[in-house]
């Protein structure tokens, strides 16, 4: 977006956005294997690493790009060394539908978020 | 988000459990075919699976996905000693009059199907989940 | 020639002491200042729906209805103030197309 508009909250959510759908393809990949012998079970890490983003009173800061670019979400073995295939199905598919509906609400506050930009672009007219 | 790996890492998993379904199928149906001799009675099968790792390549800048799900490496016939019957009016009754049947364990297949059947409905659930990902990301900046 | 008449003006009784001009009465806040503190809560509204939002980002859901209302306020409030300005323009601009 144009400098003049751009701000962090937007990239923030972007990569919010990303983490869950890397997200509901590790569980998909969880569930394919959930039968295969030595199978370890993968998960996405993001969620903890941006808590570094906020700052003590509760709010989160706005950083930089080139700050918020090294929070990227990423892939990682969730389950220990040598335990082999700890894939338990219900918990796999609990963690789907929490990922669906915490997708579904990013998604709205994206649109929102960005409506609201529009409003101010098109001074209150449609 | 490769929307179209998503799907296919799901049915792969969908294909493999349909495979175990159908292995499990065969194993009860053959239950009590007796074989003409211990060496040639029906081995019950089992299905070997194997994981095809899920990766993520930089195209374009942006994060695609390949390979992921899951792959059927073989169906052999796993290594259980015959069930041996005592029948001496049986046609293939050996000179002891010992029928060999398959040593097929009933509660061990049936547990099978269910594993199956659970896993199937799981991937099912994950199909639909990453249709309904797809299908809201498109709503975004449609209205506000 | 000479005007004798306009000359005659200056003798009229009292023109010299014209009445002082009538005071014009303020307002009783000033509309600029209402406004500028309007502009300050909406822009209060969006920072707090901005927080909002990078916390969802984060991780952080457990007041999720707040999170929507928050947005909704502050978007209704920029409208609100948005179709103020728009009035109060219109209003400038019609008081300027009037013929003198």
């Amino acid at each position: 977006m144009l400098p003049i508009i751009d701000n962090s909250t937007t990239a923030l959510l972007g990569m919010a956005i990303d983490a869950a759908a890397m997200r509901q393809q590790a569980l998909a990949q969880n569930i394919a294997n959930a039968n295969t012998p030595g199978y370890q079970r993968i998960g996405v890490n993001f969620e903890e690493r941006v808590n570094a983003l906020m700052d003590g009173t509760g709010q989160v800061r706005a950083a930089a790009s080139s700050e918020l670019a090294s929070f990227r979400p990423y892939f990682q073995i969730a389950s220990a060394d040598g335990v082999g295939n700890d894939v338990s199905l219900d918990t796999e598919v609990a963690a789907m539908s929490e990922n669906t509906l915490h997708h579904q609400v990013l998604v709205k506050a994206l649109s929102k978020h960005l409506a609201l930009i529009g409003l101010a672009i098109n001074e209150g007219k449609r | 988000m490769d929307y179209a790996a998503a799907f296919r890492i799901s049915a792969s998993g969908m294909a493999i459990e349909k495979t175990r379904l159908d292995v499990t199928a065969a194993n009860i149906a053959n239950m009590h075919s007796a074989g003409t001799s211990a060496g040639a009675v029906y081995r019950p099968m089992k299905v070997v699976a194997a994981t095809v790792p899920l990766t993520f390549s930089q195209q374009f800048g942006a994060l695609v996905a390949t390979g992921g799900g899951v792959q059927l490496a073989s169906v052999e016939p796993a290594q259980v000693a015959p069930r041996m019957v005592y029948e001496p009016g049986h046609p293939y009754a050996d000179a002891q009059g010992m029928v060999a049947y398959p040593g097929v364990d009933h509660t061990a297949e049936m547990m099978n199907l269910n594993t199956a059947l659970r896993a199937y409905e799981a991937n099912v659930v994950a199909m639909n989940a990453a249709r309904t990902m797809a299908a809201r990301t498109l709503d975004i900046g449609g209205q506000s | 020639m000479t005007l004798e008449a306009i000359g005659a003006i200056a003798a009229l009784p009292g023109m010299d002491a014209l009445p002082a001009s009538v005071a014009v009465d303020k307002p009783a806040a000033g509309f600029d200042a209402w406004f500028a503190q309007q502009v300050g809560q909406v822009d209060a509204g969006l920072r707090v729906a901005d927080n909002d939002l990078r916390a969802l980002a984060v991780g952080n859901v457990q007041n999720l209805h707040e999170v929507m209302i928050h947005l909704e306020e502050a978007k209704l409030s920029f409208q609100l103030l948005a179709q103020v300005r728009n009035r109060v323009l219109e209003a400038y601009q019609e008081v300027m197309r009037t013929q003198v």
